[in-house]
């Protein structure tokens, strides 16, 4: 019983916390007299907004080289020659990003019409609440690019009175051109606008 | 709460503990959550990180861009501006142009009536049709209404 209270009782409690989140307009005329306005606004707004824009992150690497040469022969010579290829030439484009977030929330256009010469007062309430949270990443990204050369490796082995020659040399580096980075958030917010207008 | 005391059992003192506790729980959630949650109140939350980044480069040789950030807000609150920032960082080859920014705006109760503004105009005819439309749905409604409230009256 005390459970099925308890529950009961949550249950109106969301409720009564709930029920503001509706919007309302109700208008009332009094046979000619007052014209009573009541508006009730309420809103959450929750933007998580993430931008991404990346021309970058490349990788070139010249290949890599390995020799081996080896004479047994009498006095026969061994000549071993390696080299590692050069890295590429890494050309990206421009990185741009943009974020664009408009929020117009609550907005109340109130016309209130009357007839000329009428009697009694115009009461306009207008309650407003409201909770935007804007959460935004923009990001470009040309850079953390790589071009390298490639390893080398060599080995030359003569017996028996022969000369053993190795040169071994890695590649050379690549050039790397990036183009621009532009990164743009542009966030607006607009909440709890009220126009109210008394046309005669 | 009376009503809840007159439910439960009278010997079981963990109980009426237990009931009590609830009790100031749920009028805790409904007194204190509406007020901070959906009082009159503009609560403006902006958390904005822009970049931009052409650096972080593993070679030798390079010509690197520019990189440019640029972050617009703008915040608004019954036609008055709150925040308008706007914000440009352009950082030279190689280096990271980073904003950040990180605002919150509350705004306490925003009642409007002393923001009535009143104007004449002339409406064509098509406007008018449309509003004489709506006021004839609301005393439609409203007939109703009165026609309820007038039985239990009775």
């Amino acid at each position: 019983m005390m459970k099925k209270f308890s529950a009961i009782f949550v249950i109106a409690a969301l409720l009564a916390v709930a029920s503001p989140a509706s919007a309302f307009v109700f208008p009332s005329n009094n046979n000619g007299g007052d014209i009573n306005i009541t508006v009730d606004n309420h809103a959450y707004v929750d933007n998580d907004v993430s931008t991404k824009a990346d021309t970058g992150d490349n990788s070139s690497r010249g290949g890599s080289a390995k020799s081996r040469a080896s004479a047994s022969g009498w006095f026969s010579d061994a000549t071993s020659s390696a080299r590692g290829g050069n890295g590429g030439r890494i050309e990206t484009g421009n990185a741009d990003s943009s974020s664009t977030v408009l929020n117009d929330v609550n907005v109340n256009d109130i016309s209130v019409e009357a007839d000329c010469g009428c009697k009694g007062d115009i009461n306009v309430d207008l309650d407003n609440g409201a909770v935007v949270k804007n959460d935004v990443s923009t990001k470009a990204d040309s850079g953390d690019n790589s071009s390298t050369g490639g390893r080398s490796r060599s080995k030359a082995r003569a017996s028996h009175g022969g000369d053993a020659t190795s040169t071994s040399t890695g590649g050379n580096g690549g050039e790397v051109e990036t183009g621009n980075a532009d990164s743009v958030s542009d966030v607006r917010t607009y909440v709890n606008t009220n126009i109210v207008r008394v046309v005669r | 709460m009376l009503f809840v005391t007159a439910l439960m059992a009278p010997s079981s003192r963990v109980m009426k503990k237990t009931v009590k506790a609830k009790c100031i729980l749920i009028t805790a959630v409904l007194v204190v959550l509406p007020s901070s949650v959906w009082a009159d109140t503009a609560v403006i939350k902006n958390t904005v990180k822009t970049s931009a980044n052409t650096g972080g480069q593993d070679s030798l040789y390079s010509d690197l861009g520019q990189a440019t950030s640029h972050v617009q807000i703008k915040t608004v609150v019954n036609g008055e501006v709150m925040e308008d920032i706007d914000e440009t960082v352009v950082m030279p080859s190689g280096e990271n142009a980073v904003i950040e920014k990180k605002i919150e705006i509350t705004m306490p109760s925003n009642k409007a009536e002393d923001m009535v503004e009143i104007q004449e105009w002339v409406e064509d005819e098509d406007s008018i049709q449309i509003e004489e439309k709506e006021i004839s749905v609301v005393t439609f409604l409203s007939k109703i209404f009165k026609y309820v409230f007038s039985i239990f009256k009775v």
